[in-house]
């Protein structure tokens, strides 16, 4: 496992979990006519979701050179569990009284949360350590 | 047959000038641009469906009367498990008492600085408050604030979490 090879790793899972996250808010937003893009938009997005896979990438990739490839189980373990306990601050997030329908917005960002791991986990497999 | 007339005349201005004096301007609210905000402990946010009735003469200010509306369904204090904490049972109960009303009874003061003696009905419990208010008269469009506070368990408001007190402040900007 090479840090290039981690970088490269988190990248596409970054990509794959943006566009998935941004079709997701145009679905979300028209099907239930709500705008959230003062606290939501593509730009929070693609800074959130970047963050989120560097951060996994590097953890598999420390990870890795400090326990090896059991180290992989437990990272994934510690991924989910933080992706499912990052929704808590959604639930007590306070919007700007100027938005309509604030109990609307976990529905939006909740799923958001999982894509980066989602998407990071998808792709391991063609990502696998010689 | 000319100082009959003359009185009669005299009586019809004396008449009219009466009417004129006790009528008093109904201002009319810009539904875009007014607020109502409320603001406790670890609670603050704004209500909507604001409905107004303004007879209000700066001159006379005792021939005035108020009376306004709020849609208790449209409470939003940013977070989505607030609102319905403040729409349940316990608290305001927006099923059963859908608005929250103001009626004046009598309204005192000058110089732009006013005061609303009024029937103030949360939760169907109808308390009398007092409502100090400001008008700005800018012409034909012109501003009333207000501002004062309530104590909600006086309004059946037991919810817990629910603050001992809340501010309350209305900016209503008004056109003639």
């Amino acid at each position: 496992m090479t840090i290039k090879r981690t970088l490269i790793h988190a990248l596409i899972s970054a990509l794959l979990a943006i566009a998935a996250s941004v079709i997701y808010n145009i679905i979300y937003s028209t099907a239930f006519e709500l705008n959230f893009s003062s606290v939501l938009n593509t730009g929070s997005i693609i800074g959130a979701t970047l963050f989120g896979c560097l951060i996994i990438g590097l953890t598999y990739y420390f990870g890795f050179k400090w326990k090896g490839e059991k180290s992989k189980g437990w990272i994934n373990i510690l991924v989910s569990v933080l992706s499912f306990a990052s929704i808590i601050s959604i639930l007590g997030m306070r919007l700007p009284v100027t938005i309509e329908s604030p109990e609307m917005f976990p529905g939006l960002a909740i799923p958001m949360h999982f894509f980066p791991a989602l998407s990071f986990f998808t792709i391991a497999p063609f990502f696998k350590s010689n | 047959m000319k100082s009959i007339k003359l009185a009669l005349g005299a009586l019809t201005v004396l008449v009219a000038s009466a009417f004129t004096a006790i009528q008093s301007t109904n201002w009319k609210l810009n539904e875009n641009t007014y607020s109502v905000t409320f603001k406790g402990k670890n609670v603050d946010g704004v209500i909507k469906g604001l409905k107004t009735n303004i007879e209000f003469d700066e001159a006379k200010p005792e021939n005035s009367k108020i009376s306004a509306s709020l849609d208790v369904n449209t409470i939003n204090t940013g977070n989505g498990m607030k609102n319905k904490h403040a729409k349940s049972e316990d608290a305001l109960d927006a099923k059963q008492f859908p608005t929250i009303n103001f009626e004046s009874v009598s309204v005192s003061g000058k110089s732009g600085a006013y005061t609303a003696i009024g029937k103030l009905t949360i939760k169907g419990v109808t308390k009398e408050i007092s409502l100090p208010f400001a008008f700005e008269n800018k012409g034909t469009e012109s501003e009333f604030k207000g501002k004062f506070t309530i104590i909600p368990k006086d309004y059946n408001i037991t919810k817990g979490g629910t603050p001992e007190t809340l501010e309350i402040e209305i900016t209503t900007p008004v056109t003639k």
